[in-house]
């Protein structure tokens, strides 16, 4: 490439550039294309990790505020993901459609993201249906690890796809963060409350943090 | 034996295009002018040009009131990407 910009090539219509320079120049642009990390997804990550972060930190306060009796209520504080969801699919439109490029990757990405979703609304109608006609209320204590085993697998597999070490890093977090909360049920099944506490740690460490380095990286190349 | 090369991708402007095109799923014309270091001028020729020989679709949009060329390869254009670098590998050797 140096040789590349050097010539300044690419701004005239030269008849006579050699074989070995055309392949140069197609390693050169899809080098590049590649390189080039996007911020699209970025945006979303933060969002969700400090949403998820603050909703599990605010679920723990309110199960130590509410009254004896009430502290189921404070579950219902995670209806604000749907509010988070609305917030989420406003600002993507908005940035899709200022966005100069879309690669496959960040398609690939989305479609992990969604299947994410997808997985844990299925997970979710299981456990509340066994809430609702089987009385299984113990099952809900399951709800908080398998979804930090599904974050980590999607942010794995994130990780693999854009080649991206800190979202690896990310995913093993999750991983180890839902059998230590496990591990607190078996314990002592009053500690589960701490279950917030390590999904917010997570979120922040394992999600957020490498979000903030992958939009660092992007800044760069882009 | 060498095979003859595509004359419409055996250009540096149009094979850079075609080249960044190949690798995403479609890029707008600020995009391809700031990777290959084109002019507009002549970005926009090359453009036309590729895009009357069908291997690229171009479509022509606003961004509130700012107009907007999003490029996409099309089947054919990948086939004739493809066989200019398989024709090139002749001639390298």
């Amino acid at each position: 490439m140096q040789e590349i910009n050097n010539l300044n090539v690419l701004n005239m219509e030269s008849k006579n550039f050699t074989e070995k320079e055309s392949f140069s120049i197609i390693n050169e642009m899809i080098d590049r294309a590649r390189n080039n990390v996007q911020k699209i997804n970025g945006h979303s990550f933060l969002l969700w990790g400090y949403s998820i972060a603050l909703i599990a930190v605010m679920n723990y306060l309110l199960l130590y505020i509410l009254p004896v009796g009430c502290k189921s209520q404070s579950f219902n504080v995670w209806w604000l993901t749907c509010v988070v969801c609305i917030i989420d699919a406003y600002s993507s439109r908005r940035i899709d459609r200022s966005t100069i490029v879309k690669s496959y990757i960040d398609r690939i990405i989305s479609n992990i993201w969604l299947a994410h979703l997808i997985s844990i609304i299925c997970f979710l109608i299981i456990i509340f249906s066994l809430v609702l006609f089987w009385a299984k209320i113990e099952f809900t204590i399951l709800i908080t690890p398998t979804i930090m085993i599904l974050t980590g697998l999607a942010e794995f597999s994130t990780a693999k796809v854009c080649r991206f070490k800190p979202f690896m890093y990310g995913a093993i977090y999750f991983w180890v963060g839902a059998l230590l909360s496990f591990l607190m049920i078996i314990i002592d099944g009053s500690t589960f409350v701490l279950q917030f506490i390590i999904l917010a740690v997570c979120m922040l460490i394992g999600f957020v943090i490498p979000t903030y380095k992958l939009n660092k990286l992007a800044e760069e190349n882009v | 034996m060498f095979k003859e090369l595509d004359p419409l991708l055996h250009s540096q402007l149009r094979l850079a295009i075609m080249s960044l095109l190949i690798t995403v799923e479609e890029a707008d014309f600020v995009y391809l002018k700031k990777q290959s270091g084109a002019t507009s001028g002549n970005l926009s020729v090359q453009i036309d040009k590729l895009s009357e020989a069908g291997y690229i679709s171009v479509t022509k949009t606003f961004q509130g009131k700012m107009p907007r060329t999003i490029c996409k390869i099309t089947p054919k254009g990948i086939d004739a990407f493809e066989t200019y670098v398989e024709n090139l590998k002749t001639y390298i050797g």
